[in-house]
Order: C-alpha cells, then structure tokens, then sequence
C-alpha cells in the first residue's frame, strides 16, 4: 500500500508535467512542424541521392524505409524537450535544488517523472504530424504489430537512458559554471551517431559497427529501427547494449547526485 | 540615421561586446569549454555531412568543396548572429512576460538595444571555425576570404532579421516562444542541408518564406563565381528582409503589454 502511495505521487508529478506542457497548444503543435519539416527536407536529400545515382535502394532500404527511420528517430528525439538538464542547471544556480532535496519525495524520482510527463505530452503529436509528413512524402511503409510492441519497450528504455544522461549533465552544474557546452556535445553526439541524419545502417561498416555500440544510438535509433524493420533479431541485438549503458548510467547518476549534493549550502533565512 | 549616429552605435557596440567578452573570460574553464563545445558542435555537424558525401560524392552538382564552402558561410552567419545580435532571439520572452520596460526607457534605438544585449561568446567558436574551414576548400585565396566575410556578414543580416521576425509574431499570438524557436529552428534547418537538392516547394519556401537560400545557396554561388548580378540581388534581399523585420517590429510594438515588473538592474 505504502508502495503504491509512493507511484501515485510520481504519477501525479508526471501528470502535472504532462498537463503544463499541454497547455501550451502551439508549443506541441510547433514541435510537430520541426519533425514535418526536417522530413521534408531529408526526402528531398534522399530522393535527389537515389534519382542522381539510378538506385532503388540504399543498403537495401528503400526511400520509404529510409524516411520512416528517420521521421520515428526525430519524432522520439524532439518529444524529450524542454531538456532537463537545463532544468537541473537552474535549479541548482538559483537555489531551488536547496530546498528540493529536503522534501519529501526523491529529487532523481521526481524528475523521471517530469521528464516523462514532458514526453508523453509531446510524442503523439510529433508522431502523428510526423507520419502525415512521411505519407505524403514517401507513402506507408509495412509495420508489424510485433515490430511496435519491441519497439516501444526499446523507446523506454531509450527515453531512460537519455533520462539518465541529461541527468548527469544537469548535476555536473556543480561544478561547472554552465553546462551547455557539455549540453551540445551530447545532442550533437545523438545527431551523429544517433541516426538523427543519416540512418546508422548507411554509415560505413566499421564506423556503423562502433556508432552501434555507443549510448546515442540505443536512445531514439534503435527503437525505430525495430519499428520499421519489425525484426526480433535487431531487438535481441540491441536489448543488452541498451541495458548495459542504462546500468553504467545509472551507476554514474547515483555517485555525481551523492557527491553534487554534499556541495549544497543552506544558508536558512 | 546620419553617418555620425551609425559610427556611434558601431563604435557602442564594439564596446559592450568587448566588456562582454572580458566579463566572460573571467571564468576560464567554463570559457574554454565553451569554445571547445562549439567547436565540437560544428565538427560533429561537418563529419555527418562529409560521410553523406563520402558516400554520394555528387548531390546535384555539389561535392564535399561547395558543402565546406557552405558550412563556412552558414558558420560564419549564425557565429556574428549570435555573437553580435543573440538578444534578438529573447524579444520573445520579453514579450511574454512583459519584461521589455526595462529597455523602453533608454534612449538609444529600441531594436538595436535588445539586439546586442546578449551575447554567446561561444559563437565566436563559431567565427573561427567558418574562417578556419575556408583554408580547407579548393576556392581558398585572399580574394575568396573577402567574398566569404562580405557574403558571411549579409547572410547574417538576413538570418537576424528573420530571428526578429519570428519572435516579433510573439505580439500578435501571445505565448509563442516555442513557435518562434520552432520556426527559426525550421529556417537553421534549412541553412544546415545542402540546398542543392530543395526542388520545388521547398526551394519556394527556402527563398521567399524562409529565406535560407540567401544565408546559403547564394553566397556559396558567389564564392564558387562571384557576379555583380548575383551580389547586387543578394544586397536587394538582404535591405528587403531587414526592412520587412524592422519594420514589422515596431509595429507590432503598438500591442505590447507591460508585465508591471519593477526590476533593479545593476
């Protein structure tokens, strides 16, 4: 029962999140634009590729195939602003972290809440505008019912994973004066070698190899992959690397949270 | 606006921007990181592209020396944008939570003031980057470093005034600072793809809605060969959207509300 009373309240935090970031109409609706947009432009980049180079297919995934990887990765990716770390990075510069750790309720807990409230409050529109952009660009692409179902528990997990490392990044506000720096490094890195442009399975082998092994391909990648290709396999192959990063993740959150919170100075008042 | 005036606000400018970027330095570390992060920033963003190219070495006419020549220029746009003018990028929030008194009751030009009020050292990175680039592209000359800046610097007067623009919009839909950045996140977008391959409505979009053509496929035209023609159509464009945003701010200024906030700035 204490359990359960214990879910409920993160619930409540996540609902509140989810609530606050619906309100804002244009806000969710213009994050979907962003996602039509950056599809738009990735068809017209891969359909001009393929008409110039006489091809159907580019390691054997077609235009459709290509576009549909590409819209889920952005769709998923786009759906997790505000980012926390920002978040966290206020909150310690102006104090409210202070007070924070002192109520009742655990601060990592609470934002996994908010940040999931966040997401879920953006993902279906950014989904659906992005799947009507992909329609008309590219028409439908076959997914299997089994292909979702692995996929979303891979998007969990992924939104977990980029969880915990915004998480890190917003604690090391600490100790440094202002983490955006480390902020771009970890959104460009995604950009990169998350598939956010060009679809990892185009990558050269052995840079597809590495980027496979990374954390930024297992957060939004992965997923959509599994989606679009429904294949079990790619899920068993990507299933253990996404949970190793999210236990090294969530080992490095809980020690940078101890030792950032022996920095806090409270000064009453 | 007499030539004395426009010396003066240059010469004000250079002189916030400098005690910016002293004030700034002061924080080593988070400086130097900073930089270093930006400059990480662009190399990510460059390596994504070059594996594009690398793999199709020809996009409609563009190989990987017209997309270093693009990514110099686009670079060299947003780093003078936002080292120069970033606080343009804040009228929507000031609009919101009707925080613009504070610059109200100064006396020198409005739009300029907010304008330069902010400054992201980082886009210096930026700068540096863009001209560093340049040394790697087959057009590399003093003559090319000349066409880059002059080009850099009217691109970057088209992608401010469309920065003005799409926050200005603030005024007339209320809370719209997700729309703003969603919609100067849509032109960056457009000014970080190769534009050879914008065919039909978004080759329309990119020159008269979003006019990313003009931070990118025109000044790279002009590098690759430079016309008078081109440059003085480039000029034309630059003067219009200028005119367009400033025009349109301050009309959208009559609907501004103060927020009543009472503020001590030191």
């Amino acid at each position: 029962m204490k359990a359960l009373g214990k879910i409920s309240k993160y619930f409540e935090i996540g609902k509140i999140s989810y609530l606050n970031n619906s309100a804002y109409f244009i806000g969710t609706i213009s994050r979907g634009f962003t996602v039509f947009f950056r599809i738009w432009i990735f068809t017209a980049l891969y359909r001009t590729t393929l008409n110039a180079y006489g091809l159907e297919t580019i390691n054997n995934l077609s235009l459709a195939n290509v576009i549909w990887t590409l819209m889920i990765v952005q769709a998923f990716g786009s759906s997790t602003r505000p980012n926390i770390e920002s978040l966290i990075q206020d909150e310690i510069k102006d104090g409210t972290f202070a007070y924070t750790i002192n109520k009742p309720y655990s601060y990592f807990k609470f934002n996994l809440a908010r940040s999931f409230g966040n997401i879920f409050s953006n993902i279906l529109p950014n989904i659906l505008i992005g799947s009507i952009a992909a329609m008309i660009l590219v028409g439908p692409i076959q997914i299997t019912f089994i292909g979702l179902m692995l996929g979303l528990i891979l998007m969990l997990f992924g939104f977990i994973l980029d969880f915990l490392i915004s998480f890190i990044i917003g604690i090391c506000a600490f100790w440094m004066e202002d983490i955006t720096p480390l902020t771009w490094i970890h959104g460009k890195s995604t950009m990169v070698f998350g598939g956010m442009i060009l679809p990892i399975s185009l990558f050269p082998d052995k840079i597809q190899k590495i980027a496979e092994l990374l954390p930024f391909s297992q957060l939004f990648y992965a997923p959509s992959k599994v989606i679009t290709s429904g294949n079990f396999s790619d899920f068993i192959h990507y299933l253990p690397i996404q949970l190793i990063w999210i236990s090294v993740a969530g080992l490095i959150s809980y020690a940078v949270f101890k030792k950032g919170v022996r920095n806090v100075s409270q000064n009453g008042g | 606006m007499s030539l004395r005036t426009a010396v003066k606000y240059i010469d004000l400018t250079f002189e916030i921007k400098k005690r910016n970027l002293l004030s700034e330095m002061e924080y080593r570390v988070s400086f130097l990181l900073q930089m270093i992060g930006m400059i990480t920033n662009d190399l990510g963003w460059l390596a994504v592209w070059l594996m594009v190219f690398a793999r199709f070495p020809n996009l409609n006419g563009w190989t990987s020396n017209e997309l270093i020549i693009f990514q110099s220029v686009t670079a060299l746009a947003w780093g003078l944008v936002y080292f120069f003018a970033s606080g343009a990028d804040m009228i929507s929030t000031y609009i919101t939570e009707g925080t613009m008194d504070h610059f109200l009751t100064f006396p020198k030009n409005l739009l300029w003031h907010i304008s330069i009020s902010e400054t992201y050292v980082s886009s210096l990175s930026d700068i540096i980057f863009a001209l560093g680039l340049f040394a790697f592209s087959k057009d590399v000359s003093i003559t090319g470093y000349l066409i880059l800046i002059t080009v850099g610097v009217l691109a970057a007067l088209v992608a401010y005034s469309f920065m003005v623009i799409a926050n200005t919009l603030t005024f007339f839909f209320g809370n719209f600072k997700q729309g703003a950045w969603s919609l100067i996140n849509a032109f960056a977008h457009l000014t970080d793809s190769p534009q050879s391959v914008y065919k039909g409505g978004l080759k329309f979009i990119s020159i008269f809605i979003l006019p990313a053509f003009f931070v990118g496929m025109v000044p790279v035209t002009l590098i690759k060969s430079f016309t008078l023609g081109q440059f003085g159509l480039l000029i034309l464009a630059v003067l219009a959207i200028l005119f367009i945003a400033i025009k349109f701010f301050y009309f959208g200024l009559k609907r501004y509300e103060s927020g009543n906030l009472i503020n001590i700035n030191l």
